[in-house]
């Protein structure tokens, strides 16, 4: 029986965002969540395994208490068991941080042959956790697969690395990272989310872990946000007027200021 | 005052089928203010909605310029157990409740008026009445297709004579041998062109002469029974309305649904548990226009300021977000009602009444706020006022819920 | 807590790409890098891991370094996560760099990641600029990156831990050419655990060169969206790139109506771009869509809607038929056949 882990994370959807002066880090309170738009192909990913081989799949996350509506839209798509990494200690992590607790989670968790994340967070865009999580459980990380086959105990994969299409085979337990587009996510059934409520989520705080390394997560990331700003998207905003092929000829003349130039086709 | 859902294990969870309701959670939980912040609920808009962007909307303009249903979309429906909502789960169904049924409803409405009609009139009006009535045989013979979607129900009353009138209609069942021989028509059969079981309410003779009104499970292969043309209809486009004929069609004994002599009581139950569907339809249609009519106020400037910082405008806005609030806190207490087991029919036809009547005023203001763009097919707008005029007449017109309503009042019960 | 203080030196991995030449991002981060070091009065060393890595030493000295840390083995032709990683771990621990920056790239991303945790430090991935700065600190690194879909600028620092480490993304930074005085060329000896590695590959791979043009790395992007109306209108984009050698892509509707495949996408689910010049064809400017685009150095916006949103985020805003625009441009490019 293979068991199957996907690691997920609540962020914001990005329309309107307030940053906290003190912390610099995102309001969190009273706007609308969705889970990491990656993370559904991991999520994707991992229910078609299990379909396919059977076993068991777990999601798993690390974020405030809101990060539980998450899990239950994990487990309305037909996750079978859910994991909240909760404690207000591990606020503010950084993925370093993050690496830490997640390394002490499947330390506890023991059992684990596939754990399966997406590419990155549409809030902190980093990608990293995937490789650091790899470091520091031991395990090989692979990203880019096309296809993918469960064995006995191993995997085999097709996938594309550097500039090559390689087959491979490697033992489990593996990292598998998703990329974006990789499969077509389920969207939720009714069945599904009524069920997603009638299940326990296992939590996990601070005392459930054992984090030597980890004191207060904002404190101790290595990395620090010191200043935030909006970004404006001041531009020209210059209204070409005129005829249409007067508008034709000024695009014509920003190509061409831009070094842009005909390709010619055929014979010359 | 019940629990808001903040640790996994407790919290209110509406029960699943509503013969088995825990009615003391169930009394808790159809306090309206928990909907908003009850975290199923959420998810479960959430999920609808997820789904109706990506699957309906899209589809929206070519359904209702072309009047098609897309069996393809059938199944994508089928996936997520549109056509199950209220069905046990032992036949394929969600088995969910009262209010999850009008959330998604109103969702799939606010994406596509005519796909929420062909899911709500399945549910509710061909469904519904076999979850009630059927006898284990009957659930066991057809709820699991019409769970999954492979065959669609519909309902038969109204015909040419008879609308709102509904003790006026013709068709006649005559009891024969072992059954029924049924000869009449219907018109105006909402799913007629699809439906693979049709609840029919029909007039019935019996052999010594007793007569009334009965309801009875029809199948589309029937040796008798023929599809009208489909009509061509103002709004709600996608949704297949025919005639419907029966000639000399045998109905076998096994096929009567419930007490021989209930159809009316059958029929009249059913229509309150459509307009429950039929308000939500008329909320998610007006949810639309609303949200376009925001958008685009404040996007659209003239005189040198966005039109929303007109009062002429944002006085549109306010009344129109008014409206919505109201309508919906009555669909979610009939909602609440319903999975307490409590009568509805004076509730319910002042859900659909009113939220029909808003959704007509909303629509049209809608309109009015895009100026020229409004008027244009390009955009939604004149196909939301056109899907949602159809909610004020079917499954019981406006002035037939406000004789119900008037009814009930002076009977007492104000 | 180590002594900061004996962390010095600004550091680039200078990647060599397709074991061919040296990654044109590398050079860029070297132009930055010396910068750095200029104002540090610290060394700027380049990093080389690389078969018949001598070859590659000459254009890397034409860049600002002042010394080139170098192995050459056959088995570090091809990127490999433990050969790699192992390696690069020791030499931080042997020269402690204070800076280390990387190009942000399949091999440099994966490495970055890996060293920093094993240095227990932090690594902030495509930074948008970098500077050296007193205000949090003594000379402490600042980058500057987006976060939260791109509509938020952050400035992180990494003041306890070392070497602070970065990723750049192509076309943040400019190649200078600066050759130093006395560059020293260190070449160390490639002595590396040969444990089996867990990745076992069958059968022989086959190459499989990613396609030139991606969304990401193309200089002239031509943006189409439901404004095109219908999928023949949207074809004349592909004409139209073809001519140009631009890049087509697109909004979530064309890939709805079929027009346009998913990978195409631009925007908070999709590709971001960097290009000098991006043309928006039929694009109401959602903000989905506008976060992909923002680093287009130049954006030219075609709608017919006034007040279409796109329009607050180009430099210049036509009001018109795009089909008829598009039509227009092709006709010119089309002509001298």
């Amino acid at each position: 029986m293979v068991n199957i882990f996907v690691l997920i994370k609540q962020v914001p959807s990005t329309h309107n965002l307030e940053i906290d002066k003190k912390t610099g880090a995102l309001i969190r309170e009273g706007i609308e969540t969705i889970i990491n738009p990656d993370d559904l192909y991991a999520l994707e990913l991992g229910l078609g395994l299990k379909e396919k081989y059977g076993g068991n799949i777990t999601a798993v996350t690390m974020g405030p208490p809101q990060a539980e509506i998450s899990l239950r839209e994990c487990l309305a798509m037909g996750i079978d068991d859910a994991i909240h990494v909760c404690d207000q200690i591990f606020a503010y992590s950084d993925t370093f941080q993050t690496t830490l607790v997640l390394k002490e989670v499947f330390d506890k968790i023991k059992d684990y042959d596939i754990i399966i994340t997406g590419s990155q967070t549409s809030d902190s865009s980093t990608g990293q956790v995937p490789y650091q999580l790899s470091e520091a459980l031991d395990i090989p990380l692979i990203t880019d697969i096309f296809s993918i086959e469960l064995k006995n105990g191993f995997v085999e994969c097709q996938r594309n690395f550097g500039h090559e299409s390689q087959n491979i085979q490697v033992e489990l337990p593996i990292l598998l990272r998703v990329r974006k587009h990789f499969n077509e996510p389920r969207h939720l059934s009714l069945l599904g989310i009524k069920k997603a409520f009638e299940k326990k989520i296992i939590k996990m705080d601070f005392n459930a872990l054992n984090c030597p390394n980890f004191i207060d997560g904002c404190n101790k990331s290595p990395t620090k946000v010191v200043k935030t700003a909006k970004i404006s998207l001041q531009r020209k905003n210059e209204v070409i007027e005129g005829t249409t092929s007067d508008k034709i000829q000024k695009i014509l003349d920003i190509i061409q200021e831009h070094g842009i130039e005909k390709i010619w086709v055929g014979e010359k | 005052m019940a629990t808001i859902n903040e640790s996994t294990q407790e919290g209110m969870k509406p029960k699943s089928n509503l013969d088995e309701f825990d009615k003391e959670k169930a009394q808790n939980f159809s306090t309206i203010f928990n909907v908003e912040s009850n975290d199923q609920m959420k998810l479960l808009r959430y999920g609808i909605r997820k789904f109706a962007e990506n699957i309906l909307i899209p589809m929206a303009p070519t359904v209702d310029r072309e009047a098609i249903f897309s069996w393809e979309t059938a199944k994508e429906l089928a996936k997520i157990n549109a056509w199950g909502i209220e069905i046990p789960e032992k036949y394929g169904g969600a088995q969910l409740d009262s209010l999850s049924y009008a959330i998604t409803i109103e969702e799939i409405s606010r994406a596509c008026a005519s796909t929420g009609l062909n899911v709500s009139a399945h549910n509710s009006l061909g469904v519904y009445p076999l979850i009630k009535w059927g006898t284990v045989i009957q659930k066991e013979k057809y709820l699991p297709d019409l769970a999954i979607g492979k065959k669609i129900a519909g309902f038969a009353m109204t015909e040419p004579n008879a609308g709102s009138d509904v003790r006026r209609i013709n068709c006649l069942a005559k009891q024969i041998d072992k059954g029924f021989l049924l000869n009449g028509s219907k018109i105006f059969v909402t799913n007629g062109g699809i439906a693979s079981i049709l609840i029919v309410i029909s007039r019935y003779k019996t052999k010594n002469g007793k007569e009334g009104m009965a309801a009875f499970i029809l199948d589309k292969n029937m040796e008798g029974y023929e599809i009208g043309k489909i009509e061509e209809k103002m709004g709600m486009r996608g949704s297949s309305t025919t005639s419907i004929y029966f000639k000399d069609v045998f109905i076998p004994e096994e096929n009567i649904l419930g007490p021989l002599s209930d159809g009316f009581k059958i029929a009249m139950q059913t229509l309150d548990v459509g307009r429950l569907g039929i308000a939500a339809q008329a909320l998610g249609i007006a949810q639309a226009a609303y949200e376009h009519s925001v958008k685009y106020s404040k996007e659209r400037i003239q005189f040198n300021k966005p039109i929303s910082s007109f009062q002429g405008i944002s006085f549109k806005l306010a009344e129109m977000a008014t409206k919505l609030e109201t309508a919906r806190l009555l669909v979610y207490k009939v909602a609440a009602m319903r999975n307490i087991s409590k009568n509805i029919s004076k509730e319910v036809a002042m859900s659909k009444y009113y939220s029909s009547k808003i959704a007509r005023e909303i629509t049209q203001e809608a309109i009015q706020i895009h100026g020229g763009y409004g008027y244009m097919k390009d955009l939604p707008l004149e196909r939301f006022y056109r899907d949602a005029k159809a909610c004020e007449i079917y499954e019981g017109t406006t002035e037939i819920m406000k004789i119900i309503i008037s009814q009930q009042i002076l009977r007492g019960n104000m | 807590m180590k002594n900061l203080n004996e962390f010095k030196n600004v550091w680039v991995f200078t990647e060599i790409k397709d074991h061919v030449k040296v990654h044109d991002c590398a050079l860029e981060i070297l132009g930055k890098g010396r910068e750095l070091a200029d104002k540090l009065n610290q060394k700027l060393v380049a990093l080389v891991l690389a078969l018949d890595a001598e070859q590659y030493l000459p254009l890397i000295e034409e860049h600002g370094v002042d010394e080139i840390i170098y192995m050459s083995h056959l088995d570090l032709k091809h990127y490999h996560e433990r050969i790699f990683t192992n390696l690069v771990h020791d030499l931080v621990k042997e020269y402690k760099p204070s800076i280390f920056l990387f190009p942000s790239t399949e091999v440099g991303n994966a490495l970055a990641a890996r060293i920093a945790y094993r240095c227990k430090t932090g690594l902030v991935s495509d930074v948008l600029n970098l500077e050296l700065s007193d205000e949090y600190g003594d000379n402490l690194l600042l980058t500057d990156k987006p976060a939260y879909g791109g509509n938020i600028h952050v400035k992180i620092i990494c003041p306890n831990t070392r070497p602070q480490m970065c990723t750049i993304t192509m076309g943040t930074f400019k190649q200078k050419t600066v050759k130093r005085k006395n560059i020293q060329r260190i070449k160390k000896e490639f002595n590396c655990d040969k444990s089996p590695n867990k990745i076992k590959i069958i059968g022989t791979p086959t190459r499989k060169d990613k396609p030139t043009s991606t969304l990401s790395d193309s200089k002239f992007v031509l943006g189409g969206g439901h404004g095109l109306v219908t999928k023949d209108n949207f074809n004349k984009l592909y004409e139209l790139a073809r001519l140009t050698n631009g890049q087509v892509g697109g909004t979530r509707r064309p890939i709805l109506d079929g027009w346009m495949p998913e990978h195409l996408q631009i925007g908070i689910s999709g590709e971001s771009i960097f290009s000098d010049l991006y043309i928006a064809f039929g694009i109401s400017g959602a903000i989905q869509h506008v976060v992909g685009i923002t680093d287009s150095k130049t954006i030219i916006a075609i709608n017919k809607d006034p007040n279409a949103p796109i329009f607050r985020v180009a430099d210049y805003c036509i009001i018109g038929d795009a089909n008829e625009i598009l039509e227009g441009l092709l006709d010119y490019f089309i002509v001298d056949r």
